[in-house]
């Protein structure tokens, strides 16, 4: 009796953690589509709304933010400096495209951090010519005041390139 | 409900649909994968847009061998990159003039179209380790997503 007890315990322990985890998840997933879905471009836009934009995505990263998004983009961004960076890249091209190929999410015991390995897919075009790539990045994230905001982005290299 | 639906036994007709459902859940879940290719880095041998399937335990035992289109697994694996094998651990690769070689000897490539220009000073791999590359050599290699890739990220070789 006490042994069916302690196991319906433990069951029901179970089910709460792992609830909370997806929850955790899917809040996750929501704070990245809630980033890219800002970052997209579909057409001309005024520099208020540029500017605009880039604030919004200002917003969701946390204090000691920093990117580094692989070239073509300088090595590392600190959070000051990337303002700047939207500003212009949003000014530069005609539409930007940003969609997630798949993801991978490692959330802390204690739920106040998380990492994130994420497929993205990128496509641009500026004077109607498009470029496109494809490229995985490790997120990693705090919770601040309840919320996930986005600490470090880390582009990662899976097929290293030889020095040429 | 018609006896040429279910069948005499409809509950057998029931167990063997759950069945053939888990079967095939199971097989384009862990065993092939259909795959797009978009991008022309690996062109003319797979043309962008083409429909292909690629076995997700093709290397559960073997290991990749030269001229092998491997998946490269990125995040989520629900994409990869698709790239030839060229080199394998252990092996110092460098392209001449277009020109494969290997250990100090030139390799031929009969899959390739036109072997380009592509000039790379000797890179040996390590352990673990292989060198891929698309098949399009008239993209130059430094806009050409070519290099090493861990052994780990070899998520399975393409069948057709």
């Amino acid at each position: 009796m006490v042994v069916s007890l302690l196991a319906g315990l433990a069951v029901a322990a179970a089910v709460v953690w792992v609830a909370h985890h997806r929850r955790d998840e899917s809040r996750l997933r929501r704070a990245f589509g809630e980033i890219v879905a800002l970052c997209r471009k579909d057409g001309p836009e005024g520099p208020l709304t540029t500017a605009m934009r880039a604030q919004e995505v200002m917003t969701r990263l946390a204090s000691n933010a920093v990117l580094q998004l692989g070239p073509p983009y300088p090595m590392t961004v600190e959070r000051d400096e990337l303002g700047a960076l939207l500003v212009r890249g949003r000014a530069q091209l005609d539409t930007i495209a940003i969609a997630t190929r798949g993801d991978e999410i490692d959330i802390d015991p204690d739920r106040q951090r998380a990492e994130m390995r994420v497929t993205v897919e990128v496509a641009g075009t500026q004077d109607g010519r498009r470029e496109s790539g494809i490229g995985e990045y490790r997120i990693a994230w705090q919770k601040q005041g309840g919320t996930w905001k986005l600490v470090r982005v880390t582009h990662l290299e899976t097929i290293q390139r030889p020095p040429l | 409900m018609p006896h040429w639906v279910v069948g005499r036994n409809p509950r057998r007709t029931v167990v063997r649909a759950l069945l053939l459902a888990l079967c095939g859940y199971a097989l384009f879940t862990h065993v092939l994968r259909p795959v797009r290719v978009r991008g022309v880095s690996m062109e003319p041998t797979l043309r962008n847009g083409s429909f292909h399937v690629a076995s997700l335990v093709r290397y559960a035992r073997d290991e990749p061998r030269r001229g092998d289109v491997i998946l490269v697994a990125l995040a989520g694996r629900r994409a990869y990159y698709v790239k030839r094998v060229i080199g394998l651990p252990g092996e110092t690769v460098a392209f001449d003039a277009g020109r494969l070689v290997v250990d100090g000897a030139t390799l031929a490539e009969p899959y390739l179209a036109s072997t380009g220009r592509w000039t790379m000073a000797p890179l040996t791999i390590e352990a673990g380790c292989l060198f891929v590359a698309g098949d399009n050599r008239a993209i130059p290699l430094e806009d050409h997503l070519a290099g090493i890739v861990r052994r780990e990220r070899i998520a399975g070789g393409l069948l057709f």
